[in-house]
């Protein structure tokens, strides 16, 4: 059975891959439009959002093999969809009494508050621009 | 939401009502006579004769969580419009924070300097209500809604936690832990609030600010010695929003950017300073780990820095800031070297993979360029106009800090160059696979259509496999592709090429708009100071030495259209 940390950890990969695939994805789109495209500050913010992410995970973790499998991503989402799914990723859960904790809730679940404000941050961000 | 507002005049009153309803009714009698029972009198006996069990089912674990996701909610959603009716509600949701962490068990000494945090936070917002009730700005009124639905909720946690805390068993490793969850549960909902109430008050600031700019007033008098209505608001939420940050912060990635997230917002100079530090990180961090990852950060922020400064260029010359010819000149250049910026940094990218690690330093360096960018540059739906960016009293302080910063440039491209001539980089497979395949491609092309040109690639087809699909299907690292590295590295000579550019023409127009900017103000300026002044009469030498890309008129060309232009429209003496 999947215990709390590596579910946490398994989750936190996720959404540091979408992040990378965002920021990718973003800046590549600026490239075509300029410097002073409004995508290549959001890449940017996509970006460091991923880099704080990445900070979460275990010192010397790699993360092996595609996460985003099983998520219910389209073939091709947009920028907006995966910082949509990464939030959804933060949101806490309610874990199985079977595993013994009282409420599902751990301490270091909470460290990602810095990623979720940057999250909804840019996922607003993303809407005013259409993405 | 069909009930009616609550209102400032007294900010718990919607999160005490709350509590009256759904959690705690005290009196059984009362609660008969509230609606209908759910069983039967006989049955009484069976249920606790406190809790309503007929109202909300929720237990605290569920009621914080559904706070979180009503903060979340409130953060995606905002605009200036709502400033003032989340202030009205910000002293409600941190009383009532600060009466959950008060009623959570398991106050053990070891967490006492986390328990400071929420003591420190009360104190902060207590001022800050007292103050609010005398104050012009934001006044009686509405509170908002959602602001108001989080207070509620923890509101509704905490009437639990209060009548069963003291029996829960804190001795118990679990339930200690559990405890502490919710504490920093509870700290992360003020936080992320906290966050939307600061970015409402910089909006309506910056929307302030704007209809005042359009009236052609100045907003700052000795009236009003602030940038903006509610200014001293935004300072006062941001010190609660640290407060908080500093718990909910914790791990490494918060010792490592210490102090950096809350610079001070609205501070004319913010960009300056933002400008600076990140040049300076940029050197220690690429001196000391030149890893890709860094590299990303650095080309893809300097290609941020490039790009703001074309609009702050174009608003600078639609403000009378700079004069057209060295405007354009500068917009046309920054360009140039934004676009090299960024497609080196897409060739670094290539070499990253989404688990590496950046240096926390150079992200709080480059989140904060990012931030005092865009406080220049943008608005809620994207890059602002050039008027809106024109009438932004930033423009000032931005237009020297951009100019410094394109100066500096070329020395940072001499470093991420070096970098990329360095042997032995590696990369994941596939990203490479595909790039080196299109390098080799367009080579050939350019090969086909140009002149003949010796590359690493010759001699091998285009659809040669410069990765194997073993180290691809195994997700390897492997060397960088002959025909990837040799662009990386043309890459690299041609940012070199457009960032010394860039840092020449800012130069000449930096020194001329210094000497401009001595002269008095109480005349019109000449056309000699406006027009030539900025590129026709600096000496041969200097502008000689700036490579002109191929393709562009010549720089006296240019000036002389202007010039002309200029001659129309000057005023009469």
């Amino acid at each position: 059975m999947m215990t709390m940390q590596t579910e946490q950890t398994a989750r936190l990969e996720a959404i540091v891959q979408l992040l990378h695939k965002a920021a990718l994805q973003t800046w590549s789109a600026a490239d075509d439009t300029g410097p002073d495209s409004p995508q290549s500050s959001l890449g940017l913010g996509i970006y460091l959002a991923h880099g704080r992410a990445a900070e979460l995970l275990p010192d010397g973790h790699r993360i092996d093999g595609d996460r985003l499998a099983g998520l219910g991503l389209e073939p091709a989402p947009t920028t907006l969809r995966m910082l949509e799914v990464a939030e959804q990723l933060t949101r806490p859960r309610s874990w199985p009494a079977t595993t013994g904790e009282p409420s599902g809730h751990d301490p270091a679940e909470i460290a990602v508050s810095q990623v979720v404000t940057d999250l909804l941050d840019l996922i607003r961000e993303a809407r005013a621009l259409d993405l | 939401m069909t009930s009616e507002p609550p209102t400032s005049q007294s900010p718990s009153a919607g999160a005490s009502a709350n509590a009256r309803t759904s959690g705690r009714a005290g009196d059984p009698a009362s609660k008969a006579a509230a609606g209908p029972r759910a069983f039967a009198p006989a049955d009484d006996a069976l249920f606790d004769p406190v809790v309503d069990h007929s109202g909300d089912a929720r237990t605290v674990g569920d009621l914080l969580v559904d706070a979180d996701l009503l903060a979340r909610q409130l953060l995606l959603d905002l605009s200036g419009r709502d400033a003032a009716g989340l202030l009205r509600g910000w002293p409600a949701v941190v009383e009532i924070a600060d009466r959950m962490w008060e009623a959570l068990p398991g106050q053990h000494p070891a967490v006492l300097g986390d328990i400071r945090h929420m003591t420190r936070l009360a104190a902060l917002t207590g001022s800050m209500g007292k103050t609010m009730a005398t104050a012009s700005w934001p006044g009686p009124g509405p509170v908002d809604r959602r602001v108001d639905e989080v207070a509620r909720t923890l509101a509704a946690a905490t009437e639990l936690v209060e009548l069963y805390g003291a029996e829960v068993n804190i001795e118990h490793g679990a339930v200690y832990r559990d405890a502490a969850a919710a504490r920093t549960r509870v700290m992360h909902c003020v936080y992320v609030t906290a966050h939307a109430v600061g970015i409402a008050l910089h909006e309506h600031g910056l929307e302030l600010a704007s209809r005042t700019a359009a009236t052609g007033r100045d907003y700052v008098s000795e009236r009003h010695p602030e940038p903006f209505p509610g200014y001293r608001w935004l300072q006062r939420i941001r010190t609660c929003e640290l407060t908080a940050g500093h718990y909910v912060r914790h791990g490494r990635f918060a010792r490592g950017i210490a102090g950096a997230t809350v610079q001070p917002v609205e501070n004319l100079h913010r960009l300056s300073q933002a400008l600076v530090s990140f040049d300076i990180q940029t050197h220690r961090t690429l001196t000391a780990a030149a890893t890709p990852a860094n590299m990303v950060l650095a080309c893809r922020t300097q290609g941020m820095i490039a790009g703001a400064s074309m609009a702050i260029a174009r608003a600078a010359d639609h403000g009378g800031l700079l004069p057209s010819p060295g405007a354009e000149r500068l917009a046309a250049a920054a360009d140039r070297a934004g676009h090299a910026w960024s497609h080196l940094g897409s060739r670094w990218s290539d070499l990253t993979t989404a688990g590496d690690r950046i240096d926390p330093k150079l992200m709080a360096a480059a989140a904060a360029v990012r931030d005092a960018c865009r406080e220049v540059t943008h608005d809620r739906a994207g890059l602002a106009s050039t008027a809106v960016i024109a009438g932004r009293p930033a423009l000032h302080e931005a237009v020297p800090a951009v100019l410094q910063a394109l100066e500096a440039g070329p020395d940072t491209a001499h470093v991420v160059s070096a970098t990329a001539h360095q042997p032995g980089l590696r990369g994941p497979a596939r990203p490479l696979s595909i790039r080196a395949s299109n390098d080799a491609e367009a080579h050939q092309s350019r090969s086909a259509t140009g002149p003949a040109r010796r590359r690493p690639s010759d001699g091998q087809p285009a659809d040669a496999a410069w990765v194997t699909a073993a180290d691809i299907l195994a997700d390897r690292t492997v060397p960088l592709p002959a025909p990837a590295a040799v662009e990386l590295r043309a890459a690299a000579t041609r940012l070199l090429d457009c960032a010394s550019n860039a840092s020449a023409v800012a130069a000449v127009i930096h020194s001329d708009r210094e000497a401009y900017a001595q002269q008095p103000r109480s005349r019109p300026p000449r056309d000699d100071e406006m027009t030539v002044g900025i590129v026709l009469n600096r000496p041969r030498g200097r502008a000689g030495s700036v490579p002109r890309p191929p393709g562009e008129a010549p720089m006296q060309a240019r000036a002389t259209t202007w010039e002309r232009t200029n001659l129309a429209t000057r005023p009469v003496k």
